[in-house]
């Protein structure tokens, strides 16, 4: 009597991994939508380049410098469309009169240096949404030339 | 008479999952790691942009090649994952910009608590590299 050991014995105990495949794939379409959805917002401006010749250009008239202001540490700061102070809550508006009827929707943005990057990306974005289509942000270098 | 072929109920062919299930696992790696390194160069400081409610999609600014300066709530600059000082600044952006294929756009990322000051050095400098176009990344709120 003899026994044969090679094959048509049962198959030993394997792991069903057809679940594990669709965990997989299920978390690779995660991972590709989560990337998909993760867009980055920005705000454009434009830094004005300085005049070539070293003669001092004079500021075309009408143009718009919208001022931020720093009044006091953790106050927010005061605005001024050119001389005129506006509030805050009325910057948007007044920016949508002015440009109304203006075909060159240029402005330009001033702060001091201690304010707060948040109140000046607040500008930007409510002149952006009152219709201004080019912001410049005049830099350290440029407003010294203006005062 | 008609000969019936009977099969055997055993399987002839069996489609050996265990490879897939090995490359998937592998691409699920692949991703993780990517996009962990890829978050550690474009993250090297906690910045905390200003949330605003008009800002424009900025598809560009995903791409590999962006020059993507932030500024901390310190006032530190950062260009990709390195620390730097606003002196080098223009050197390093000019740098990037031999490459004919980098969009001529800085994308500064600044923490809402950051002074303008050192927003407005940044500004200096990217404007000595030659650059005029600007964008500021912001989280944007949903309407």
């Amino acid at each position: 009597m003899s026994f044969s050991m090679a094959g048509g014995g049962a198959r030993g105990p394997q792991i069903n991994v057809t679940p594990l495949i669709d965990v997989l794939l299920t978390l690779i379409i995660m991972f590709m939508l989560v990337v998909a959805m993760d867009p980055e917002y920005g705000e454009k401006v434009q830094i004005p380049q300085p005049p070539k010749d070293s003669k001092s250009v004079p500021e075309p008239e009408g143009t718009v410098v919208i001022q931020v202001v720093w009044t006091s540490k953790d106050a927010p700061p005061t605005v001024k469309i050119n001389q005129e102070d506006v509030r805050f809550e009325d910057l948007e508006f007044r920016l949508g009169q002015i440009y109304l009827k203006r075909a060159e929707k240029v402005a330009f943005v001033r702060g001091d240096a201690d304010v707060n990057f948040l109140y000046v990306a607040d500008v930007i974005d409510l002149a952006h949404h009152a219709g201004v289509q080019r912001i410049g942000l005049l830099t350290q270098g440029q407003e010294l030339r203006r005062e | 008479m008609l000969h019936k072929s009977r099969r055997s109920p055993k399987l002839l062919a069996g489609f050996d999952i265990t490879a897939f299930a090995c490359i998937l696992a592998v691409v699920i790696l692949a991703i993780m790691i990517a996009k962990s390194v890829s978050d550690g160069v474009h993250s090297p400081v906690a910045v905390d942009p200003p949330w605003e409610g008009h800002a424009v999609s900025m598809a560009s600014a995903l791409r590999e090649d962006a020059i993507t300066v932030r500024v901390a709530d310190g006032g530190q600059v950062w260009l990709g994952g390195d620390w730097l000082d606003a002196d080098s600044l223009p050197l390093k952006i000019a740098y990037r910009l031999k490459d004919p294929n980098v969009e001529r756009t800085v994308y500064i990322v600044a923490d809402k608590k950051a002074p303008l000051g050192s927003v407005k050095v940044v500004l200096e400098c990217v404007r000595s590299a030659g650059i005029t176009r600007v964008v500021f990344l912001v989280n944007r709120w949903k309407n």
